[in-house]
């Protein structure tokens, strides 16, 4: 059958949601096989929210990421090998090693940086927005809902507000922090409340959904490129632990159930069958996905570690 | 184990050798370690039996009397606790804790007085520390430098000549008659000339003489022979009991001489003089004035003994004769006893009953 | 100009720095109407509001929007007010700032500047007179200066906004009006680069300190030489690993064999520790007595006159620690 154009893109953007999917797949069995030094933040129940904004963004934007980025930088287009390795702590990784998976960095594709402080780049996107004010370009920061609990987020809306900065929040709301569910957190379910009494205007969607990503994301963009800041709360799912390793006994299994039927890449593939597009196609995406992340994985394994006078 | 003092210098001196290895036994009496003085060589030897624990003081260090240079344990195995020093003002710090067992005998030292010890080539443990706590400090090492090194020997001839320049001193010459040793003296080739006028200096300096107040030793008279060696001018002391056979005394003072000349004086060996002698007859001098020592009151200088006349009632004879002068200090005794002391020891080379000889 | 005071000189690295470079921005509480020390007076006028802006009370944002500003290529100038404000801003200053550079392997840089003020003064109190050095040295990637004169002042502002890395500059509130002949020299601002200075000779022993401690330790060397005693006194300018080059100070330890490093900061782990371990290294053949360390009280900084007067180092506390330092 034909593809149109449209459904090109659509299994364009799967292919890429599959991709992460698969490539933390693989970092949770190689957690598991001991290959990987550190801390792993998996974003299995965030892929659509990670694409469908990445989808909205030109390459003038500049993204800024938290502890569990891997979906953001991938869906920013970066090579899985690099973030792989950097995430093996390999001399080719995208850091040199020097990172590992919460201090990715690529600038070669607009992504300006993870962190392992919960809130630590949100200001850094203000700044970055409104140094780039004349470019066109804006600054998209991700961040949890356990963020929105910082004094830095608070500080960051009042100056993003007061100052009109083209900053796009973009905050991930799995409904956890780490294993405190968000009514321990705060008595203010959303995040996005915080933001209306500053006057950023706001979006809360479902962010397993990919289409809707999408296009709110692409309204929320629009807003910003008009030289002021928004605010888009994607409620998502954590289909893994909060870190690898994590036996959540703090989930239901009812709730862990609940999350698994929003499986957002379940729910894309699902569009794209409605959409017309043919179960063998998807499947040939996905058989190269895989075939993709084999080699990438076996490549990584077998790359060199860095040289210690060079770091 | 701790540098004696010795004789009249408290400046110690550098460690030339060690005869003893750590661990090694040790008898009293056995020789430790060779010490260059600034007035000679001196063997220094064990006062207790044991074993050579840590040595603090290596060779070539330069260390003060009174100086800690190495611990005696009573068994080998002792060593690494051992050098825990007496307490006293010259003992090195060394922390009690167990775990400094291997660097005790560790001194309480600057950084900087340690580099200029090292410079210098001075022990630290020989140093006494001015520094809080009496940590040694650079300018304790230098001001122990500035007495010991290099300049070590001339500098002790100019303290030497400095004190005795500083005392008023006469002088007092007797040519002395001594035609009557010439055949004797032939008969024993061991016994010089130098031995007959030790014999009568012995003699003529009783304990309590005005030139000899006050004995030094209950081993004699303590005479100061000058000696030149390679390293300068030597001043080993000889005991010399007053009855002391003429052999004897030529034997001891070969013995002394040969010590002195192969830099291997023992503590004995460095007493103070109560008496300088110098002969440099055998070199043609007729007269001299030999240099005191400080704690000397007289030097006796002799020249050649050679043939001359004498006048005895207008008749002229031929006989041997010597010129002796003394170099008095007169704090201690004026003209008149100077001139006495001559006169014993011309009595004694001219009418005395004779030599006396170990045996005939 | 003969002569120009230490605010003066900051005033003036900042104005010219500003006229030459348009990326060069300053933020900060109240900046835009010269600032509680007057430092920033006339900037606005002369450059706008765009370039000069007044921040909410919001520090630890206003330095992270300016690392954000900066790996966009600004150079941006933060006006911490006091240096007690720093703890709010140190997780943007160590955690991003401080470690761009490295994560992104050189592919992106943060050209920061942070103007931080510190120091007892006039009972300012707990809240308003600390200084904080040691924990900013601590963090490899950030530059750290104290200076202490109104040239060094000037340059160092100059020359914290020709880094690549994030540069705090850590004023001193006592040393805004002191006066200093001004050089001629000082307007040449590309030769410069902070390094330790010997602000008066002398042969019997070594004081190291920086900022407005450097006066109090001339003063006392003054006292000393009265005594017979004559003090080496250097100004280290430079105080991050980065930045400090204690060679001439070490060479300066070989002649005297003596030191006492002397700051306002609390004694212990204060960056006088630093400097002893590191003389200690250089030197350690030349020391004739253990490094001394002279520092404030440790206690927070008390309020009232006279015991704020007990609390910082005094001269006669630095003209008694060299006399130690000489038994
Ligand atoms: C300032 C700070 N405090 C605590 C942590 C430890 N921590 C890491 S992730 C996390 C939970 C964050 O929750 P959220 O922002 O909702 O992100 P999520 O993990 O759900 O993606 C916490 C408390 C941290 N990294 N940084
Ligand atoms: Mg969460």
């Amino acid at each position: 059958m034909e593809q149109t154009t449209d459904q090109a893109e659509w299994l364009q953007r799967y292919r890429l949601m599959y991709l992460i999917r698969t490539f933390e797949e693989t970092v949770a069995r190689l957690v598991r096989q001991g290959e990987v030094p550190g801390f792993v933040h998996l974003s299995m129940g965030q892929e659509a929210s990670a694409v469908g904004v990445m989808a909205a963004l030109g390459p003038a934007d500049v993204v800024y990421s938290g502890h569990r980025a891997h979906g953001h930088l991938l869906a920013r287009g970066a090579d899985p090998l690099a973030v792989l390795a950097e995430i093996l702590g390999k001399r080719d990784g995208l850091g040199g090693g020097r990172g590992g998976s919460m201090h990715l960095i690529d600038p070669g594709v607009g992504f300006w940086g993870a962190t392992g402080v919960v809130g630590g780049t949100i200001p850094l996107a203000l700044g970055t927005a409104w140094a780039r004010r004349e470019s066109g370009g804006i600054a998209v920061v991700f961040f949890g809902d356990g963020a929105s609990t910082t004094g830095i987020f608070h500080e960051s809306l009042n100056l993003a507000a007061l100052w009109s900065l083209p900053v796009l929040f973009c905050c991930e709301n799995n409904g956890y922090a780490e294993f405190s569910a968000r009514a321990e957190q705060s008595p203010v379910a959303y995040a996005s409340r915080f933001a209306e009494p500053y006057g950023i205007a706001t979006a809360r969607v479902d962010g397993t959904e990919l289409w809707t990503v999408i296009r709110q994301a692409q309204a929320a963009v629009q807003a910003v490129r008009e030289g002021r800041p928004f605010f888009l709360e994607l409620e998502v799912v954590r289909l893994a632990g909060h870190y690898e390793g994590d036996v959540q006994t703090y989930r239901s299994a009812e709730e862990r159930e609940q999350a698994r039927s929003r499986d957002p890449v379940w729910r894309a593939r699902q569009g794209l069958l409605d959409s017309g597009i043919s179960e063998g196609e998807v499947a040939q995406v996905e058989e190269e996905v895989k075939r993709q992340m084999r080699a990438v994985e076996d490549q990584a394994l077998a790359m060199q570690w860095p040289e210690p006078a060079a770091g | 184990m701790r540098i004696p003092r010795l004789g009249l210098s408290e400046a110690g001196g550098r460690i030339l050798a060690w005869h003893k290895r750590e661990g090694d036994p040790v008898e009293v009496g056995d020789v430790l370690l060779e010490l260059e003085t600034d007035k000679a060589s001196v063997e220094v030897t064990a006062a207790t039996a044991g074993y050579l624990g840590r040595i603090a003081a290596p060779e070539g260090a330069v260390v003060e009397s009174g100086a800690v240079v190495a611990w005696i344990t009573a068994s080998p195995d002792e060593q690494v606790h051992a050098g825990r020093p007496s307490p006293g003002p010259e003992a090195p710090a060394v922390s009690p804790s167990p775990h400094q067992g291997a660097t005790s005998g560790w001194v309480r030292a600057s950084p900087y007085a340690r580099r200029r010890a090292a410079e210098l080539g001075i022990a630290l443990a020989g140093v006494t520390g001015s520094g809080p706590g009496g940590r040694v400090v650079a300018r304790d090492v230098e001001r122990l430098a500035r007495g010991s090194t290099a300049g070590r020997w001339r500098e002790a001839v100019a303290r030497r000549l400095q004190a005795t320049v500083e005392a008023p001193e006469f002088w007092v010459t007797r040519t002395m008659e001594v035609a009557r040793w010439i055949a004797p003296l032939a008969q024993h080739p061991q016994v010089t000339w130098t031995d007959l006028f030790l014999q009568a200096l012995a003699v003529s300096l009783p304990a309590g003489s005005p030139l000899r107040p006050q004995p030094r030793s209950p081993s004699g008279l303590q005479v100061g022979l000058a000696v030149a060696t390679d390293q300068g001018l030597l001043l080993p002391v000889l005991a010399l009991p007053s009855d002391l056979p003429l052999e004897a005394i030529a034997e001891r003072r070969k013995a002394l001489l040969a010590r002195a000349r192969r830099g291997q004086l023992q503590d004995g060996d460095l007493g103070e003089p109560e008496l300088v002698f110098s002969n440099l007859g055998m070199f043609g001098v007729d007269r001299f004035m030999a240099l005191r020592d400080p704690s000397a009151p007289v030097a006796v200088a002799v020249g050649r003994v050679g043939e001359g006349v004498r006048v005895e009632g207008g008749a002229i004879r031929a006989t041997w004769l010597v010129e002796v002068t003394a170099t008095v200090d007169h704090r201690v005794a004026d003209g008149a006893e100077a001139a006495r002391f001559l006169q014993q020891v011309a009595r004694y080379l001219e009418q005395g009953e004779g030599a006396r000889w170990s045996q005939g | 100009m003969a002569d120009w005071t230490y605010a003066e000189a900051l005033r003036e690295g900042l104005r010219d720095a500003m006229a030459e470079d348009p990326r060069v921005i300053v933020l900060g509480e109240d900046v835009a109407y010269g600032g509680p020390f007057g430092v920033t007076r006339g900037l606005k006028e002369a450059f706008g509001s765009e370039r000069v802006r007044n921040t909410p009370i919001s520090e630890a944002a206003v330095v992270g929007f300016a690392t954000g500003a900066a790996l966009a290529g600004y150079r941006p100038v933060v006006e911490v007010m006091f240096m007690d404000f720093l703890t709010l801003t140190l997780d943007m200053l160590v955690n991003q700032a401080a470690k761009y550079r490295y994560l992104a392997q050189d592919r992106l840089r943060v050209p920061l500047v942070v103007r931080t003020q510190a120091g007892v003064l006039q009972s300012a109190g707990a809240h308003h007179s600390q200084s904080f050095e040691s924990w900013l040295v601590h963090v490899p990637g950030i530059s750290v200066l104290a200076p202490s004169t109104a040239g060094d002042a000037y340059q160092a502002i100059r020359w914290a906004l020709r880094q690549p890395d994030p540069v705090v500059v850590m004023e001193h509130k006592a040393l805004y009006g002191r006066r200093t002949v001004r050089e001629p020299a000082e307007d040449v601002a590309a030769g410069w680069a902070p390094r330790a200075t010997r602000r008066r000779a002398g042969q019997d022993a070594t004081v190291v300190s920086y900022s407005a401690m450097v006066y109090t330790a001339l003063e006392a060397a003054e006292r000393l030489a009265r005594e017979g005693v004559e003090v080496e006194v250097w100004d280290l300018v430079g105080l991050s690993d980065s930045v400090m080059d204690l060679g001439l100070v070490a060479e300066a330890v070989q002649r005297t064999h003596r030191v006492l490093v002397v700051h306002e900061a609390v004694r212990t782990g204060g960056f006088g520790a630093e400097v002893a371990a590191r003389l200690q290294e250089l030197a350690f053949d030349g020391l004739d007595a253990p490094i001394e360390r002279l520092g404030a009280k440790a206690s927070p900084v008390p309020f009232s006159p006279p015991l704020e007067k007990a609390y910082l180092p005094s001269v006669e506390d630095v003209c008694q620690a060299v006399r130690d330092l000489m038994a």
